[in-house]
C-alpha cells in the first residue's frame, strides 16, 4: 500500500511540476524530432528554430500593430511516434499556449499534429512534411486553414525531377529503387514514373525495400540487366550510402538520381567517393551565391559549427514566414496570423521565393537540383514548375 | 468485513466524473489527452500481460494486433458506416475491430502451439512485421501513407468504459477455469496436461482474447490521433506494450495499470529533459529489473482484484458426491485396464518390452524394478506422454494408446510424478482447482461475463468439491498459501488430491514414498488405503520402499530392463528366485524381506 501512495504522491508531483507561468512574451513552439530514427533532422530543426528567434531577439523583438513582443521558444520532442507528437501539439497549444506551431517534421507525425492545431485554430508550420494528407482535411476532402507547409510537395517533386532527367540529363530509360515504407519516397517514386512515362520515357525497372533493409543484391541485378541510362533513388540518406556502393560494384555506372531525402550532410561522410556526380533535388542549396543565403549559413556555421541542411533552412524559412505573418498580423492572435501567412505573396526565404494561395496552405516555389562534387553538395540549377 | 462496493461506487464516480470533465473543460485538454493515452495504454499492458505474464510465454509483436484492430475499426467508420451513425455506432466498430485481431490471432496460435519461449517470441514478431508489411502495400487503406477520415470519437468517458471492461473482462478470465488453466501452463505445462487441462485450447483462447483487447486499444487509439499508418505499429510500439507490463509486473492486473500509467506519465513529464528522456525510461527499466526483476507488482495483486474468497464454513458436497458427478463408464467385464503387448523404444534402447497387464476395478497393484528398468516409462505410457512403438492401452475397453495426456486424463486417469510437479506459484486452493478442468461447464466468454452458470458451478463444483477435497486431507488451513511453501510431505500429499480431484478411476502413483521417514511412509499408506476406498479407485504404484509396496499391494508386477520377470501376489514376489536374482541380488533380498 505505502508503494501505491509513494507512487501517486510522485506522479501528483511530476504532473504539477509541469504548469507554466505566464509572461507577456509570446510562446512559439517548435516539435522535432529530437530522438527516435531521425535524430538528425530534429536536431537541424531545433538548431535553425533557436537561431531564427535569437536573431529577432537581438534586435529587440518583434514588432506587431507598433508594440515589440519578445519571442520565447518551446521545444518538444516528438521521438518519431505519431502518439507524441500529437501529445506534444496538445501541450503546446493547452499548456504553453503557445500562438504559432513550427514541425514536426516527419509527415507521420504532422499529420495528427496538424489535426489538433486545426482544432485548437493555432497556426501551424511543418517545414519538411511533403504529404499532401498534412494540410487537407480528409473529412472534406478541403485544405486545412490553419496548416501550412514551408516546403513543396513530392508529387511537385516527382514531376520536376523526371522533366529533369529528360532534359537537362537527357534519359529515355530509367529504373527506380524506393522505400515502399516510406509514406514520402513511394510518392515521388509513383510520380517520377507517370511523369517519365507520359513524356515518353521508359522505366526499366521499379524496384522497392522496406526501411531497415541492408541488402539491395536482388533489386541491383534486376536493375542492372533493365540497363537503363538513369536511376532515380527516392531513399533517406541513411540508405543511399549503401544503394549506390552495391550499384556500382555491380558495375552501373549510370548517373543517380535522389531526392529531397537525401539532404544531410551524413551522406557525404557514409558515401565517399562513390555519390560523385549523382544529382538530387533538394529545398537548399547552402553554396548558392545569393547573399541572403550566404548570411544564414554563415550564421549557422558560426553558431554550430556545422553546414545548415535543407531541413535546418526550411525551418528557418517556417519561422521567417511566420515573423513575416506577424508583423503584417496587426494584433499578436492566432486567426490574425492564419489570415496573415494565406497572403503572403513572394517571400524571399533561404529556400527560395514562397507564395501562398487563399485556400491552401502548400507554397509555390521553386526547386533547387544539386550536384555531389569533390565530397559536396554543389548548386546545379533551379528548376521553376 | 469486505469493502468492495467501494470499488463499483468508485468506477461509478469516476465515469461520471470523465463525462462531466470531459464536457466542461475542467481539465485541461492535454491533460485529457495523456489521460486517454494512459487509458490505451493500461488496456495494452493488461491484454499483453495475459500471455506473456499470466501463461508465461513470451509475445513480442502485440501492435500487429493493435493494428490489425486499429485498421479494423477506422475502415468500418470511415468507408461503411454512415457519418451521422458515427458515435452511436462507435462501440461496435470498436468491438469489430477487437474481432478481427482475435481473428488474426487464431491464424497465429494454431502453428505456434508446438512452439514456446523463443520459438513464439520470433512467430509473434514475423507476425508484427508481416502486418506492417501487408499495410504497407494495400493501397485501399493509404499504404505507406496511412489512413485517415476517422472523427475524433475516442473521448474520455470511452476511453475510461473501455478501460474498466478491459480490466473486469480480463480479471474475470484470469480468476476462472481457463485463467487457472492458463497459470497452470506458465507454471508446469506438462503437469497442467496431466490434470487434463486441454494445453491447446487454453492457449488459443488466451490468444484471442489478449489480442481481441489489443484491437480495441488499437480502435480508440485510432479514432483518438485520427490517423494511422503502418509505422506506428512497428516493433517499437510492440517495444513499449513490452515496457509497460514487465515495469508493473508480470501476471498482475494492478501491475498491468500501474505500468502503464507510470510510464504514459513519466513520457510526458519528463519533457522537460529534451532529449534525455529517452535514455531516462529505458535506464529505469534495467534498473527495475537489477533490484526488482518482476516489476512492481510482478506476481502480486491488489486485494480488490481478487475474488472474494468464499466464507462457508459447512460443506455440502461428500466424497461419494464428488465421484457421482462424473459418470464414468462401467469397466468391461470388470477389468478397468488391460494393456496388451505394451513396447517402447529410446532408438535403439528397449525400454519396455511386451508388457500386459489386466487391471480390476479397486485393485491396488505395484510396479517394482532397479532403476532404468521401465516402470516410470510404463506409466508415462498409460498417461499419454510417450506413444508407444507397439501394443495397446484400453480403459474401460476404449482404446487410448495414442491419445493426448489431457483426454486421457479426462477419461479417468490421474498420475503424480516422482519429481513433485505443483504449480509452484499458485496457491494449495488453485492447484486442486487446476485438477477440476474438465468438470467445469462454463465457457470462457460466460467466465468473463460472470454470468449464473459460471457462478452456480464456481461455487458449487468448483469451490465446495476444493474445500472438500482440503478438509479430507487436512490441507484446508494451506488453502490459501503458495505450493512452493509445503513442506515436503504435505507437497506429495497435495500431489495426490490434485489428481483426486480430476475425479479419476484410476492413480498412479510414481514413488510416493520417496524421501518419507517409516512413520510418514505408514501414514501415506493408510491414505493410499483411505482413497482407494472412499473414492472407488484402482491405483498402481512405483515404489522402492519395499515394505510399503509388500504392505499396500495385491499384487505386484516386477520390471527388469524392460522385461517383466514375476508377477503375483506379494508372498509369491518374496519367494521368487528370479526377482531375487535379477532385482535385489540374493543377500540384499534377505536383507529386505526380513524388515518386512
Amino acid at each position: 500500500m505505502v508503494r501505491f501512495y509513494a507512487a501517486a504522491f510522485v506522479l501528483l508531483l511530476l504532473i504539477a511540476g509541469c504548469s507554466n507561468g505566464k509572461d507577456d512574451s509570446l510562446h512559439i513552439g517548435v516539435i522535432a524530432e529530437l530522438t527516435g530514427d531521425i535524430p538528425a533532422v530534429g536536431a537541424s530543426c531545433k538548431n535553425a528554430a533557436e537561431m531564427a528567434v535569437k536573431t529577432v531577439n537581438d534586435t529587440g523583438g518583434i514588432d506587431i500593430g507598433g508594440k515589440k513582443y519578445i519571442l520565447k521558444l518551446q521545444v518538444e520532442d516528438s521521438a518519431g511516434r505519431a502518439e507524441q507528437a500529437a501529445s506534444a501539439a496538445q501541450k503546446l497549444v493547452t499548456r504553453d499556449k503557445v500562438i504559432a506551431i513550427i514541425g514536426p517534421n516527419a509527415s507521420s507525425g504532422a499529420i495528427p499534429a496538424s489535426e489538433i492545431a486545426e482544432t485548437a485554430k493555432v497556426p501551424m508550420i511543418s517545414p519538411w512534411s511533403t504529404n499532401p494528407k498534412t494540410t487537407l482535411d480528409p473529412r472534406t476532402g478541403k485544405q486545412k486553414t490553419y496548416v501550412f507547409r514551408a516546403c513543396y510537395m513530392d508529387s511537385f517533386q516527382g514531376r520536376v525531377l523526371a522533366a529533369f532527367a529528360m532534359g537537362e540529363l537527357k534519359a529515355k530509360k530509367a529504373a527506380v529503387l524506393y522505400d515502399v515504407a516510406s509514406e514520402v519516397l513511394k510518392g515521388q517514386a509513383e510520380v517520377f514514373k507517370k511523369t517519365f512515362e507520359e513524356k515518353g520515357g521508359t522505366i526499366t525497372g521499379f524496384e522497392t525495400y522496406t526501411t531497415g533493409n541492408k541488402d539491395f543484391t536482388v533489386q541491383m541485378t534486376k536493375i542492372k540487366n533493365g540497363s537503363p541510362e538513369l536511376i532515380f533513388l527516392p531513399t533517406y540518406y541513411s540508405d543511399v550510402p549503401l544503394q549506390v556502393q552495391q550499384a556500382r560494384r555491380f558495375g552501373i555506372t549510370e548517373p543517380i538520381l535522389g531526392s529531397d531525402a537525401w539532404g544531410s550532410h551524413d551522406l557525404l561522410d557514409l558515401c565517399g567517393k562513390d555519390c560523385d556526380g549523382s544529382f538530387f533535388s533538394s529545398h537548399f542549396s547552402a553554396n548558392s551565391t545569393s547573399p541572403r543565403v550566404k548570411k544564414f549559413v554563415d550564421d549557422y556555421k558560426a553558431l554550430y559549427g556545422s553546414i545548415p541542411d535543407d531541413v535546418a533552412a526550411l525551418t528557418y524559412d517556417s519561422l521567417g514566414l511566420l515573423f513575416e505573418a506577424m508583423k503584417r498580423a496587426g494584433t499578436p492572435t492566432p486567426e490574425a496570423i492564419k489570415n496573415a501567412v494565406q497572403k503572403i505573396t513572394g517571400f524571399q526565404g533561404v529556400t527560395g521565393t514562397i507564395t501562398f494561395h487563399e485556400g491552401s496552405g502548400d507554397p509555390d516555389k521553386s526547386v533547387v537540383i544539386l550536384q555531389i562534387k569533390d565530397g559536396e553538395f554543389k548548386w546545379f540549377t533551379d528548376v521553376k514548375p | 468485513m469486505s469493502r468492495r462496493w467501494l470499488l463499483f461506487v468508485l468506477v461509478g464516480v469516476g465515469f461520471i466524473a470523465s463525462i462531466i470533465v470531459s464536457r466542461l473543460g475542467l481539465i485541461d485538454q492535454y491533460v485529457e489527452l495523456v489521460a486517454m493515452y494512459v487509458g490505451i495504454n493500461i488496456i495494452l499492458a493488461l491484454s499483453l500481460n495475459l500471455v506473456n505474464g499470466y501463461m508465461g510465454e513470451f509475445s513480442v509483436g502485440h501492435a500487429g494486433f493493435m493494428a490489425v484492430g486499429a485498421y479494423g475499426a477506422s475502415i468500418l467508420s470511415v468507408r461503411v458506416f454512415p457519418a451521422w451513425a458515427g458515435v452511436w455506432i462507435f462501440p461496435l466498430a470498436i468491438i469489430a475491430g477487437g474481432v478481427m485481431a482475435g481473428a488474426a490471432a487464431v491464424v497465429v496460435a494454431i502453428p505456434s502451439f508446438r512452439t514456446r519461449g523463443d520459438y513464439l517470441a520470433i512467430v509473434t514478431l514475423s507476425f508484427n512485421m508481416i502486418v506492417k508489411s501487408a499495410l504497407e502495400n494495400i493501397d485501399a487503406v493509404g499504404g505507406p501513407r496511412g489512413f485517415l477520415g476517422m472523427e475524433r470519437l475516442t473521448t474520455l468517458p470511452w476511453t475510461f468504459m473501455w478501460t474498466v471492461v478491459s480490466v473486469w473482462a480480463i480479471r474475470n478470465f484470469v480468476y476462472s477455469n481457463i485463467g487457472r488453466g492458463v497459470l497452470s501452463i506458465r507454471e508446469d505445462e506438462t503437469a497442467g496436461a496431466a490434470m487434463g487441462v486441454d494445453t491447446r485450447k487454453v492457449k488459443l483462447h488466451a490468444f484471442v482474447v489478449s489480442s481481441f483487447f489489443a484491437g480495441v486499444a488499437g480502435g480508440l487509439y485510432a479514432h483518438l490521433l485520427q490517423f494511422i499508418s503502418p509505422r506506428t505499429f512497428d516493433i517499437i510500439k510492440s517495444t513499449e506494450i513490452l515496457i509497460m507490463v514487465y515495469l508493473g509486473g508480470v501476471g498482475s492486473i494492478a501491475g498491468s495499470i500501474a505500468g502503464a500509467v507510470i510510464y504514459t506519465v513519466l513520457i510526458e513529464a519528463l519533457r522537460v529533459l529534451g532529449q534525455w528522456r529517452m535514455v531516462i525510461m529505458p535506464l529505469m527499466l534495467v534498473l527495475l529489473m537489477i533490484y526488482r526483476p518482476k516489476g512492481i507488482f510482478g506476481f502480486t495483486e491488489f486485494r480488490w482484484f481478487k475474488p472474494i474468497a468464499s466464507k462457508k464454513k459447512d460443506v455440502a458436497v461428500t466424497a461419494a458426491e464428488l465421484i457421482n458427478m462424473t459418470p464414468r463408464t462401467a469397466a468391461d467385464g470388470g477389468q478397468l485396464l488391460v494393456i496388451d503387448g505394451l513396447t517402447h523404444y529410446f532408438g535403439g534402447l528397449c525400454a519396455l518390452s511386451d508388457f500386459n497387464l489386466r487391471l480390476d476395478a479397486g485393485q491396488i497393484i505395484g510396479i517394482i524394478g532397479p532403476n532404468g528398468s521401465g516402470k516410470t516409462t510404463l506409466f508415462n505410457l498409460i498417461s499419454g506422454y510417450y506413444r508407444p512403438t507397439r501394443g495397446s492401452i484400453k480403459l474401460n475397453g476404449t482404446e487410448i494408446t495414442r491419445m493426448p495426456p489431457n483426454e486421457i486424463n479426462s477419461l479417468g486417469i490421474a498420475r503424480t510424478f516422482q519429481n513433485i510437479r505443483l504449480f509452484n506459484n499458485l496457491t494449495v486452493e488453485d492447484n486442486v482447482k487446476v485438477g477440476m478442468f474438465n468438470s467445469v461447464k462454463y465457457s470462457a466468454v460466460a467466465a468473463m461475463l460472470r454470468t449464473r452458470s459460471f457462478n452456480q458451478c464456481e461455487g458449487k463444483e468448483v469451490s465446495d468439491c476444493t474445500r472438500m477435497l482440503l478438509e479430507l486431507f487436512a490441507l484446508e488451513k494451506y488453502a490459501y498459501e503458495p505450493a512452493k511453501g509445503l513442506p515436503y510431505g504435505l507437497k506429495r500429499r497435495l500431489e495426490i488430491v490434485r489428481a483426486l480431484a480430476t475425479r479419476p478411476q484410476l492413480l498412479l502413483l510414481d514413488e510416493p514414498a520417496a524421501g518419507m521417514n517409516p512413520s510418514e511412509t505408514g501414514a501415506l499408506m493408510e491414505l493410499v488405503h483411505r482413497i482407494r476406498d472412499e473414492f472407488k479407485l484402482t491405483v498402481m504404484v512405483i515404489e522402492h520402499h519395499m515394505s510399503f509396496i509388500m504392505g499396500l499391494c495385491e499384487e505386484i508386477h516386477v520390471l527388469d530392463f524392460g522385461v517383466t520377470i514375476a508377477g503375483g501376489t506379494p508372498d509369491e514376489i518374496k519367494s521368487d528366485k528370479k526377482v531375487i536374482e535379477a532385482y535385489l541380488g540374493s543377500s540384499g533380498v534377505s536383507r529386505a524381506l526380513k524388515d518386512t
